[in-house]
């Protein structure tokens, strides 16, 4: 079977707002997205449109005394989506995206705890996340969509310790969150005996 | 009346031997002067950027600097706007010692990663400006030789040639240092066929806790017709920052010091 390239035309546009400081210590900042993207070639398995959606994306961030707060999502309009109605925080699929939900605080003074919804990264490099396990969102990367949405949310409780001699990070994650892989919805994959897309 | 001429002249001599630096002594206290005021410092920063025709992009950021032993720096860089910058941090490791490389870093918390800034790329755009990312924190007086080559009534005119000239995209640069402040005003980059093709300038001067201090300054790149505007406000010096304020921890976590 003769593969096929996936060239996509892209369009994006974006446009950023923000409302800061509504209430004493809170900000609340956000951008809207919006990406078309066609493949150039026919691919019997997918549709022509690769990605046709607007996100708005909330992010708001409260200062309490003791904790920070943090909630971020998207507001989504796919125009490719099955079904519209269903909302699966897991997957993403919906018209809501939940990216962050969060607490952050420090118990003691040599370390900071983050609990609830949020973005794990092991690894300092580029975008070659060699011992990263934690989800990620390959849908995302592989139709064009910002670079940040390669990574999935994961729900969990992350801390943090600094002793003298470097910094420990511990990350428990109750219920695994898994990638968000290729399922064939949008982009066609192999699965040993073809290429398999609907 | 000839006493008071010869008094004159006296004193006039002697301001100009006192004036009769050494270029390492100029080009030190311009280090001394542009980037280490007082032992720390704290400064909101907008940043226009402006392309040849004229539309602007805007970033607004606020900066923390301190200085640490033996002359090295720590700058942290919080970006506050636009939405696809906000919460951003850019830091930087300044070191000075022989042999010692700077460390520069971008954290991006959308994907929870602190990137490190190869080396060779110190000398490409700061966020999409005409400002490079060595321009935040200061380029080693190691780095170049220096020449006074010119002396007016009220600056020095330094040039300054790289040591390593395959690591910079300019063949020499040339910097006219006030004799008052000892601020850098004007440095003139010229490219390898000798053409002038970018300037830096310290366009506006207040003096704050005593420090004479930029709070604007213009980058124009010649080649491209762009130019980015960096003006400084809510200027403070001596405030006491804790050094672990410039590590991973407060990449994740903002301080204060910033997000106020």
């Amino acid at each position: 079977m003769k593969s096929k390239a996936l060239i996509r035309l892209i369009l994006i546009s974006s446009f950023a707002f923000q409302v800061s400081s509504f209430a004493r210590d809170t900000e609340l900042r956000g951008f809207i997205d919006g990406r078309a993207g066609v493949r150039t070639q026919n691919d019997p398995n997918e549709d022509d449109r690769s990605l046709t959606e607007v996100r708005l994306q909330l992010d708001s961030l409260t200062y309490l005394d003791q904790l920070t707060f943090q909630a971020r999502a998207d507001l989504v309009y796919d125009e490719l989506a099955d079904d519209t109605e269903r909302i699966d925080l897991q997957t993403g699929e919906g018209f809501i995206d939940l990216r962050e939900l969060n607490i952050l605080f420090t118990p003691v003074v040599w370390s900071d705890v983050k609990a609830g919804r949020q973005i794990l990264t092991w690894g300092c490099g580029d975008l070659l996340f060699i011992n990263d396990l934690f989800p990620k969102d390959w849908n995302s990367f592989l139709l064009g969509r910002d670079e940040e949405y390669l990574k999935a949310p994961s729900d969990a409780i992350f801390a943090s310790f600094f002793p003298s001699l470097g910094t420990i990070d511990v990350a428990y994650t109750p219920r695994l969150n898994t990638d968000r892989f290729v399922d064939g919805s949008r982009i066609s994959y192999w699965n040993g005996a073809g290429i398999v897309g609907w | 009346m000839n006493k008071l001429i010869i008094a004159a002249l006296l004193i006039g001599s002697a301001a100009t031997a006192s004036a009769e630096l050494t270029v390492d002594e100029i080009v030190n206290k311009a280090n001394q002067a542009a980037y280490y005021a007082g032992d720390d410092g704290r400064a909101e920063v907008e940043m226009n950027i402006i392309d040849k025709s004229g539309s602007t992009r805007t970033r607004r950021f606020t900066l923390l600097r301190m200085n640490t032993e033996g002359g090295s720096q720590k700058f942290y860089v919080y970006f506050k706007e636009p939405a696809d910058l906000y919460k951003q941090v850019f830091l930087v490791w300044k070191e000075v010692a022989e042999g010692k490389e700077d460390s520069r870093w971008m954290w991006l918390p959308a994907l929870n990663l602190k990137r490190s800034i190869a080396p060779g790329d110190k000398r490409t755009s700061f966020v999409g400006s005409d400002f490079v990312y060595e321009d935040v924190s200061g380029r080693n007086l190691r780095e170049d030789t220096h020449e006074l080559v010119e002396t007016t009534d009220t600056q020095y005119v330094v040039k300054n040639t790289p040591t390593q000239p395959g690591d910079v995209e300019f063949s020499y640069y040339t910097v006219r240092i006030d004799k008052d402040t000892f601020l850098p005003r004007k440095a003139e980059y010229f490219d390898k066929n000798g053409k002038l093709y970018r300037t830096v300038e310290a366009t506006k001067i207040e003096t704050t806790q005593g420090f004479p201090t930029v709070i604007e300054s213009v980058v124009k790149d010649l080649n491209t017709g762009g130019s980015t505007v960096n003006t400084f406000s809510n200027i403070e010096y001596n405030i006491d920052l804790k050094e672990n304020i410039f590590t991973e921890r407060f990449l994740r976590r903002p301080p204060r010091e910033v997000t106020r």
